[in-house]
């Protein structure tokens, strides 16, 4: 066998007419931190649930560790989840809430005691026992929502979002404080998020959706540099979209026209007249006053946190964004520029 | 100095309200309670327990325990149908929901009395009830349900129902879903998630709503006298009956403030429990 511990093969999700989930394939393995990311709505959060056995699928298969468990009830699979708003019972104290699964289990009360102790020292929360919920802070309900979820060792653990609702500084101490809980208990996650930058930090894989199917997994190194379609390449990191077109080709090079100028691509079968679609981010792209392939005029100068962004208007009338680091930059708004990009930072996708 | 409230001028015309109209009468309730019966005025100046006495002669002691347990059964009933009406209507669509409501306030448009007689209709021997049961071959004589205590308990039931729903729907109503996706979620079914979350955040829900059946139902005389006629004598109706045809006005006070006094009590139980387990 292969170590999979959980294949999801062919899910379709319909809510009345609306199709949530269409033909989603999905292999998990052991041990991995899997990010499902994507813009709200499409899908994320049901794929999730139906893992979870909150949902049901309308067709296709979900196997957990070798066994399809698509018509199990949640309390039958070996799976738990961290919800996007905690989810923790505003009548019981954390000690309750924490202990809630083993106490339907009948667990003898000393090991309870043992277990939510250990809980509570995981996330270095002693002694928080008896408090209510309703007195603790929103870093707190996470990590308390955090290990309830953790404390029936399940094989897998799902977070909808869980960082979703902290600020700033909290989220990036969370982040760490995940994946070092990740690689201490030996767990797969499967993370939800719709930030990009979240994902790329602690995946080991991501799984980029669009419209209830995947578009393209792998590790955050080939999702950015090496995206398949323009979703990915515009979703992750904002890449710009160019359209191009093929005009000839010779052996393994292809003469390409972009606007007013052509540049080489490395040929892949193409035949002149091909409308070839790439990505180019926003860092790779050079502007100098004189210097440069193509030309362009200056529409936008602005500092996003410590970057310069810069939006271009090329000759064709696409607009192209710029970022360098650091302040200096001789252009300004309304400036006649050039530029190019640096060699093999463009990015040929949705070719199939 | 201390400093002065500056809205007591706009809240005084409140405060004379509650003395004169609230706090006035229960005073002079309470006063007249301890005094005499006595001919043209109603009362005279002397002071006596023997009103209060006279509350554990058996006749007028069990009207009081009739009262309660008419009280306690009526509330039974509203929660064993109203809980899981209310619990339903919860989960309805928000369409469903107006809808349901509307349907459950509109009976207020019309008087009650006019409702009640409506029973009498629907509960007398060659009723509507007993003529479909009997046609249906379900009984072979007509149930003689009205003027008994079923029918009172009836009627308390249909009276109080509404606002049972209503408590336990606002509290229905605001239920985090997402709490029994995760009692499920960490291996509670639907039965044990129901009586570990679903219940226990309803609670108050619950509580109000055993508030406003059970005291009203110790006092809704005009259920009592329409449904049960002379068979069933309520608190609420001996104190009519004391103020009207026996015209012995300390008396009716002494049992008014019997009354007040239980239902204070239970109230204070009630909101015991309460704090203890429902709400926060």
């Amino acid at each position: 066998m292969n170590d999979d511990i959980l294949i999801l093969s062919n899910v379709c999700k319909n809510f009345g007419e609306a199709k949530i989930l269409n033909n989603l394939c999905l292999n998990v393995k052991n041990n991995e931190f899997l990010t499902l990311l994507g813009p709200s709505g499409c899908g994320k959060t049901t794929t999730l649930r139906i893992i979870s056995g909150l949902e049901t699928p309308t067709s296709g298969s979900v196997v957990l560790e070798g066994i399809d468990v698509k018509d199990k009830e949640p309390n039958e699979r070996n799976v738990n989840t961290v919800f996007q708003n905690y989810a923790l019972f505003p009548h019981m104290s954390v000690e309750k809430n924490i202990a809630y699964p083993l106490l339907l289990k009948r667990v003898d009360k000393k090991e309870i005691q043992q277990r939510v102790n250990e809980m509570l020292s995981l996330v270095k929360l002693e002694g928080f026992n008896k408090r209510k919920i309703s007195s603790l802070s929103g870093g707190q309900k996470q990590r308390i929502a955090l290990v309830r979820a953790l404390i029936n060792k399940p094989k897998i653990l799902l977070l909808d979002e869980p960082l979703g609702a902290l600020d700033l500084q909290l989220r990036r101490m969370m982040q760490f404080e995940l994946k070092r809980i990740q690689k201490h208990l030996g767990l797969t996650f499967i993370y939800i998020t719709h930030d990009q930058e979240e994902a790329l930090n602690m995946s080991d894989r991501i799984a980029v959706m669009n419209k209830g199917t995947i578009e393209q997994i792998g590790t955050p190194d080939e999702i950015y540099n090496r995206p398949k379609t323009s979703y990915v390449a515009s979703f992750v990191g904002n890449a710009n979209i160019i359209k191009a077109k093929v005009e000839e080709v010779a052996n393994d090079m292809a003469k390409i026209k972009f606007c007013d100028n052509f540049f080489y691509f490395q040929n892949h079968n193409f035949t002149p007249g091909d409308i070839l679609t790439f990505a180019i981010r926003s860092e790779h792209i050079l502007v100098d006053k004189t210097k440069g392939t193509f030309s362009a005029e200056v529409i936008e100068k602005s500092y996003v946190g410590s970057m310069l962004r810069i939006v271009l208007k090329t000759n064709c009338q696409q607009e192209l964004i710029v970022t360098n680091f650091g302040f200096d930059s001789v252009v300004k708004e309304g400036d006649r520029v050039c530029f190019t990009w640096k060699d093999n930072s463009i990015i040929l996708v949705d070719h199939l | 100095m201390k400093k002065r409230n500056p809205y007591l001028f706009a809240i005084l015309p409140l405060y004379i309200f509650t003395f004169l109209f609230i706090l006035g009468p229960i005073i002079y309730m309470v006063v007249i309670s301890f005094l005499t019966n006595h001919g043209s005025l109603g009362y005279s100046w002397d002071f006596t327990f023997a009103n209060y006495i006279k509350l554990f002669d058996k006749v007028y002691f069990r009207t009081f325990t009739k009262s309660l347990s008419i009280a306690f059964f009526s509330t039974l009933l509203t929660i064993i149908i109203g809980y899981p009406f209310g619990f339903w209507m919860s989960g309805l669509s928000a369409k469903g929901r107006k809808l349901m409501m509307l349907s459950l306030v509109l009976p207020f448009g019309i008087n009650s009395l006019i409702r009640l007689y409506g029973w009498i209709i629907i509960l007398q021997s060659k009723g509507i009830l007993n003529n479909v049961l009997l046609s249906l071959h379900i009984i072979k004589e007509p149930l003689k349900i009205l003027y008994s205590y079923p029918a009172v308990l009836i009627g308390m039931v249909y009276a109080l129902l509404p606002f049972m729903i209503f408590s336990i729907y606002s509290s229905a109503v605001k239920l985090d879903l997402s709490l029994l996706d995760a009692a499920r979620d960490l291996g509670a079914n639907r039965v044990i998630t129901f009586l570990t979350v679903s219940f226990p955040l309803t609670l108050p829900g619950l509580f109000a709503g055993i508030i406003l059946t059970f005291v009203p139902s110790m006092g809704l005389f005009f259920i009592a006298d329409i449904l049960g006629g002379n068979k069933v004598v309520l608190v609420g109706s001996l104190i009519q009956d004391q103020m009207t045809r026996g015209s012995n006005w300390p008396f009716a006070a002494a049992i008014a403030v019997a009354l007040t006094l239980i239902t204070s009590v239970l109230l204070y139980f009630n909101k015991i429990i309460s704090a203890k387990d429902g709400g926060q």
